[in-house]
């Protein structure tokens, strides 16, 4: 099984311009993770302070009972043969044909003969669709193709955590499908802890168990699926509806003055998904028309942008739609079935009653009969009632 | 890297810092195992392919104006027997090791901080450190000793070359005696001339290399970074090169007794 990653307090700062502070987290062991985050948010240097590559100026991470910001380099090194990374552009090494690049860490760590290696190695370039790339130099092949080589690269030694940084970037919408699906049935045959730092909102949504999303130098969240797809933070919300009303702006941030403006504007966004949801309050956005660029949330429902939180609001209680919480990835038919989902089931229903109601509701409205009885939740109605 | 900006100065400090930690691990890792061999011979001819065709241009020239100039001078001080040896001196001490380490340092080094830079700001290097391999002991190290033995080998060719040539502008066009020549080299050279001329060349080859790679492996922000970086190795390389020249020559002074005396 994989090994669990746990962050501590992490901070990081280049100079005078800090990246994130405090956060602290924790992959569970043999889960997907994804890492949401607006460009710039610091992502790449989050997944690269695992690894040890960039060392914080504060706080711990815990891999293995090693501490990876700050041991010595030696243990550093070994623990890194726990990992697999897949860098956001590859990272292959240039001088190098794609099948020596993906045989580099057999070469270097093992004994094997070359016989194996090649077993190994093909295996991994068919399973990332390079089969018969090679002899290919990496300077001969598209950015996408690099990122596949790269994550062949960082299985070929069967490693128990694995991290991989934008696998979507560069790749068209169907390479992602297959990426996802890759990363799915990876997890249910190698049962490794898996991070996938993305922008991707349509993989956030499918393939992980467990999500977290940095913006303005913090973590705004991280849990089970459910709570950041259910989430009424504004800035969680606009990304993941991919909208421009919000917090989030062109530049890395918008300034505060124009978010407290579009805030009160907007009817407060934050209020929606509270008792309130018919319309906002009518008289403050009287008070300021023209101020939030965003329409207020009846405006929105009229609009129809697709499952939008102004749908969402009142539908979550209204009849188990579940709209905001789309349907897990499974392994391939033929496949194992990925441990993970029962292990996590068992860690959310344990403490449920820690999440935000949102986040209850969406998960129990996607229990299963099976899931009921193992719990031992019969009357999904009570439950309901229980709720709101 | 916070707080670059508190007190002037301290960036240069922390790299002088880096610039030391890396030599240290450098001469630590050279006896790590698995040593790359290959890489090393791979280096090593890469670098003498880069270096001996213009050190042999350049110690020709430089062996004739150290013998003309000498030369001369030897006659105003009426001391035309010494003529030999003195040239031979300064051509196998001084002249033979600094051309060695500025085409080193220049051609080689240059080279070297290119190639480990570009690697740097694509990742590689950072992709190696979490595959668990040492990028120093996988790259560094063979090209610093790749540097040293090419070093060694070209100053022992610049010395050939340039008292060759020496004894050529001497002998032939300023009409010296060839027995003259030749019998004043035994007495005023011997042959820790030969051994300190070495010596110097493997440490200007260990400095090259060591600050080719430093600077490469700091350069950041794509390929102007490269550049930048290239440019500050060389001009590091020679101001260092030729500092510790000015020591290694006093020390040599101080701890040899000249011949002769
Ligand atoms: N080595 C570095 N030195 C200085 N600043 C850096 C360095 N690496 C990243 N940054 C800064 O940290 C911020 C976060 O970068 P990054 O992690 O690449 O963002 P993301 O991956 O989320 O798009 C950026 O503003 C970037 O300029
Ligand atoms: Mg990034």
């Amino acid at each position: 099984m994989g090994i669990e990653v746990v962050v501590e307090g992490l901070t990081k700062s280049f100079g005078r311009q800090q990246v994130w502070r405090d956060v602290s987290l924790t992959l569970p062991a043999g889960e997907v993770s994804v890492m949401l985050g607006p460009s710039g948010t610091g992502k790449t240097v989050f997944l690269k302070s695992l690894v040890g590559l960039v060392r914080p100026d504060r706080g711990r991470v815990l891999i293995d009972g090693v501490d990876i910001a700050s041991c010595r380099e030696k243990q550093l090194y070994r623990t890194r043969r726990l990992m697999g990374v897949m860098f956001q552009d590859g990272a292959l090494f240039g001088s190098m044909s794609l099948y020596d690049n993906v045989a580099f860490p057999l070469r270097e760590h093992t004994r094997l003969g070359e016989r194996d290696v090649r077993r190994i190695v093909e295996e991994k370039m068919a399973m990332v669709g390079l089969a018969g790339d090679g002899p290919k130099l990496p300077g001969e092949i598209s950015g996408g193709m690099r990122k596949r080589a790269g994550l062949a690269r960082a299985l070929v030694l069967d490693p128990q955590i694995i991290l991989v940084d934008e696998p979507d970037s560069g790749l068209d919408p169907v390479r992602t499908a297959y990426i996802s699906q890759l990363l799915i049935d990876l997890n249910a045959q190698i049962d490794a802890t898996i991070l996938i730092v993305t922008h991707n909102i349509q993989m956030a949504r499918t393939v992980p168990d467990n999500i977290g999303m940095l913006f303005r130098r913090n973590l705004v969240t991280f849990g089970p699926r459910e709570v950041l797809l259910t989430s009424d933070e504004p800035a969680v919300a606009q990304f993941l509806g991919g909208r421009r009303e919000g917090p989030i702006g062109m530049a890395e941030e918008k300034d505060d003055a124009t978010v407290e403006l579009e805030l009160t504007g907007a009817g407060g966004i934050g209020d929606r998904a509270g008792e309130d949801r018919a319309g906002g309050d009518p008289a403050r956005i009287g008070d300021r028309p023209g101020i939030g660029d965003g329409p207020g949330p009846g405006d929105r429902a009229g609009i129809g942008d697709g499952p939008g939180r102004g749908a969402r609001a009142g539908g979550d209680r209204a009849g188990g739609d579940r709209a905001g919480i789309p349907p897990q990835l499974t392994p391939t038919p033929g496949l194992p079935e990925r441990q993970a989902v029962n292990r996590r089931m068992d860690r959310v229903m344990r403490d449920l009653h820690l999440l935000p109601r949102a986040a209850q509701a969406g998960i129990l409205a996607g229990l299963t009969d099976a899931d009921r009885a193992r719990y031992g939740i019969y009357r999904r109605d009570a439950i309901r009632a229980g709720e709101s | 890297m916070s707080a670059d900006t508190a007190v002037p100065g301290i960036g240069a400090l922390r790299q002088t810092g880096s610039l030391f930690s890396l030599a240290a691990s450098v001469v630590a890792k050279t006896f790590r195992r698995p040593f790359q061999v290959r890489e090393l011979i791979e280096q090593f001819w890469f670098i003498a392919s880069v270096t001996i065709l213009p050190t042999a241009l350049v110690s020709v020239p430089f062996g004739a104006v150290i013998a003309l100039q000498v030369g001369s001078l030897t006659r105003q001080l009426g001391a035309e027997s010494f003529t030999g040896a003195a040239s031979v001196l300064a051509v196998v001490q001084q002249a033979s090791p600094l051309i060695t380490a500025l085409l080193v340092s220049g051609a080689a080094g240059s080279a070297i901080c290119a190639d480990i830079g570009a690697r740097t700001v694509r990742e590689e290097i950072d992709a190696m450190r979490v595959m668990g391999v040492s990028p120093v002991q996988r790259l560094i190290v063979p090209r610093v000793l790749g540097a040293m033995g090419v070093a060694v080998l070209l100053n022992g060719m610049v010395s050939v070359v340039g008292v060759m040539g020496g004894y050529y502008f001497n002998v032939i066009m300023q009409g010296g005696t060839p027995g003259a020549y030749l019998a004043s080299f035994s007495a005023l050279a011997h042959l820790p001339d030969l051994w300190i001329s070495e010596i110097k060349a493997l440490i200007f080859g260990f400095i090259a290399g060591v600050v080719a790679a430093h600077r490469g492996l700091s350069a950041k922000g794509g390929p102007k970074g490269v550049g930048d970086a290239v440019n500050q190795s060389v001009v590091i390389a020679f101001l260092l090169l030729f500092f510790v020249n000015l020591v290694l020559t006093a020390i040599y002074l101080q701890i040899v007794p000249a011949k002769g005396q």
